[in-house]
């Protein structure tokens, strides 16, 4: 509910200008979790009960030229106590003068086109105990400028200067590495978490293109893994863990690299490193009739010197690209009714191959969306995944309506199919599928 | 002055003539005088500027049973194309703050972005699919957007009474292949050339659909809109009401308030 009032400490502004609106809005979600199959690690729990609170408060001034928001994330979790957490999403202040716009503050922000790999979104931190799809997001400290074109298209410069880092599933956690990772990580840069991370992006439209080009310059957002704790063990030779990399979707906990560990020794714990890059990217979706065509793509110069030394698989210098495109068509008013149903197709490619990266360097993603347009907003979402390299797995099942003016369920099935010991990136998790039931409640 | 006073003289005909059976019409064919009517409501209602309103609708099934929307929306005149607006959505709350910006064009698909809060995430949309519902109601997408003249071919159908009121009837034929139509039927009367009621047809050309508008207001002395919409679905017994509240017209609002780089800080 917005509630409007004047503001009579604005006394000085001209009455017009003094309303002000503020809305506080608070979102509950239950969620339910059951794995469908015996975990890896006893440690790891089969089912899990979690609540999360996630209040916004919004105020806006002066017609709406100055705006504060502050949206706050809480979450409490039966299984994985790393998955208690808070996290702060958002605190900024935005100014609006004309064609320029001044945020300051803890925001988030959206980079890309294409639908499962978000390969180009870059401000913002994944909140990696949230979902592994990429899609929840850790706040971020800013200052963004923005510079609005008349024509629609708009510049944006980011000063980023202060780094989150990923957070990881404790033990009982599933869709996590076979090894605990410490919560103290390393950085290439000595300034470590203060390095002052810059971005700029440009993107407009014509036609039926929009596009959006950005140059980013600072801290990796992908951690990559060091071992932390070796267990020596004199008569061992065999490596427990001999190569790590789950790059699951945004990579749950380990990615790329195949991590190999000493000689004659047990890995008892990782590292996270986070290097330093220059990326240069673009985003693209062409939009004709009933089709949408997309398309993500970025090149990357990567230093990673500090970390090369300790996990051979980690390359110093590496410049490398990587890209996703595809298309989405929908067939509108189906089977004589309101439906909608959409198809989309994705290529993901990397070049720096199987184990390098995200895990998504030869992949087909396939999907269907229904969409009842009835009054409860039904709607289904089923898709697969499969690596053309090693043939590797996974299906994703989603459907959600609403129940009142205040409440939606959702349900979510996840399966690992098939996965080859060679993909490192879906090996760990390869027993964590999953059905999920989630109820939200908008207060 | 004396082509000054040629105009006056000129004006003061068509002012003598006009009200008496509407004599531009006479000369014309249904299908040239469908036209003209259509082009005169329109030219009647230019130069609002921009508008924006708060609009709530109830939807109700065939048990009567009620679920509500409740939307903002602002518009935007544009001259020489189809006009811009923007709804924001505040009821139900899953999708509040959810925006859907549409750029009308009078000749091919609209450019439509929707803004989704919950990833912060800018989305140009297919806008294609006109004939759908437009958020689970009874209006589809292409009952709602802009009006424009060049989106129908029209032909004019016959003089009538409806509720005492004398109206025009005309048909008007959806000119994109896209529409869920294949006629519509509209009444508007001839004081005001104001639409009163709307009758559509399918694609089977079987009648979908009633719209009927009610509570007529005029604003800046000039622009009529209706404070009620009601759209009855007579196949499946559905029927939705459009309620529009707080209406506020040349506010001053311009093309930088319909701007998809802007479309996030909307509230």
């Amino acid at each position: 509910m917005i509630v409007r009032s004047l503001g009579f400490w604005l006394c000085g502004v001209s009455t017009a200008f003094a309303q002000i609106n503020h809305s506080l809005e608070t979102d509950v979600q239950l969620e339910l979790r059951g794995y469908t199959e015996d975990a890896l690690l006893d440690a790891q729990e089969d089912y899990r009960a979690a609540v999360a609170m996630n209040p916004e408060w919004y105020m806006d001034w002066n017609g709406a030229q100055h705006s504060v928001t502050a949206n706050a994330f809480a979450r409490v979790d039966s299984a994985d106590s790393e998955r208690n957490h808070i996290d702060l999403r958002e605190l900024h202040w935005q100014g609006v003068f004309d064609a320029w716009e001044v945020r300051v503050g803890i925001s988030r922000v959206f980079w890309g086109r294409t639908e499962l790999l978000h390969l180009v979104d870059t401000i913002n931190q994944d909140d990696a105990l949230e979902n592994i799809d990429g899609e929840d997001k850790l706040g971020q400290p800013m200052l963004r400028l923005n510079y609005v074109y008349d024509t629609g298209g708009s510049t944006r410069l980011y000063v980023l200067p202060y780094f989150r880092e990923r957070r990881f599933a404790g033990e009982g956690g599933r869709l996590r590495a076979p090894v605990p990772i410490d919560a103290k990580a390393v950085y290439e840069s000595g300034a470590g978490q203060h390095h002052v991370d810059w971005a700029i992006r440009h993107q407009g439209w014509s036609g039926g293109l929009d596009y959006g080009i950005a140059w980013f310059s600072g801290t990796q957002r992908d951690p990559k893994f060091v071992p932390d704790e070796v267990r020596v063990d004199p008569g061992a030779t065999a490596l427990a863990v001999n190569s790590t990399s789950a790059g699951l979707i945004q990579q749950i906990a380990l990615n790329s690299m195949g991590l190999l560990s000493p000689a004659s020794g047990e890995l008892v714990s990782l590292k996270a490193f986070y290097g330093q890059m220059d990326q240069l990217s673009i985003d693209a979706q062409y939009t004709s009739g009933s089709w949408l065509w997309k398309l993500e793509a970025l090149w990357r110069d990567e230093y990673n010197r500090h970390a090369a030394g300790s996990n051979p698989a980690i390359i110093g210098r590496h410049r490398y690209s990587a890209a996703t495109a595809g298309l989405e068509y929908s067939f509108y008013g189906v089977f004589d009714s309101a439906s909608d149903i959409g198809v989309l197709v994705e290529y993901l490619w990397d070049e720096r191959g199987l184990n390098g990266g995200s895990g998504f360097q030869d992949d087909v993603f396939l999907a269907a969306r229904w969409a009842a347009n009835d009054a409860w907003d039904s709607a289904l979402l089923a898709g697969l995944v499969f690596d053309r390299e090693v043939n590797s797995q996974f299906f994703s099942l989603e459907y959600s309506r609403r129940l009142s003016g205040q409440s939606k369920v959702s349900l979510e099935a996840r399966v690992f199919h098939r996965i080859s010991d060679e993909d490192h990136s879906f090996y760990p998790i390869r027993f964590d599928d999953y059905i999920q039931l989630e109820y939200n409640w908008y207060l | 002055m004396k082509p000054r006073l040629s105009k006056r003289i000129l004006l003061l005909l068509l002012v003598l003539f006009s009200p008496f059976g509407f004599a531009q019409y006479e000369s014309l064919s249904a299908t040239e005088k469908g036209l003209a009517i259509a082009r005169e409501a329109d030219r009647r209602d230019e130069g609002w500027q921009d508008s924006s309103a708060t609009m709530i609708m109830v939807l109700r099934n065939r048990h009567g049973q009620e679920s509500s929307r409740q939307m903002r929306s602002k518009s935007l005149e544009v001259a020489d194309d189809g006009d811009k607006s923007l709804i924001i959505f505040d009821e139900p709350r899953d999708v509040r703050g959810t925006a859907l910006l549409t750029f009308s064009r009078k000749v091919g698909d609209d450019d439509q972005w929707l803004y989704l809060p919950a990833l912060k995430r800018v989305k140009r949309i297919a806008s294609s699919n006109k004939s759908g519902p437009f958020m689970g109601s009874e209006f589809a997408y292409e009952d709602i957007s802009s009006q424009e003249v060049e989106k129908y071919r029209y032909t004019f159908l016959r003089d009538e009474k409806l509720n005492d009121v004398d109206c025009f009837v005309i048909e008007r034929d959806p000119v994109d292949k896209d529409s869920g139509y294949s006629r519509q039927v509209v009444w508007l009367d001839k004081a005001e050339y104001r639409v009163q009621k709307v009758d559509y047809y399918d694609r089977k050309q079987s009648h979908l659909k009633t719209l009927t508008f009610y509570d007529y207001q005029q604003y800046l002395d000039k622009h009529w809109r209706a404070n009620r919409l009601e759209m009855l679905n007579h196949q499946t017994l559905k029927s939705t009401s459009l309620n529009f509240q707080n209406y506020v017209f040349a506010s001053g609002l311009d093309e930088r308030d319909f701007n998809q780089s802007g479309l996030a800080r909307m509230r």
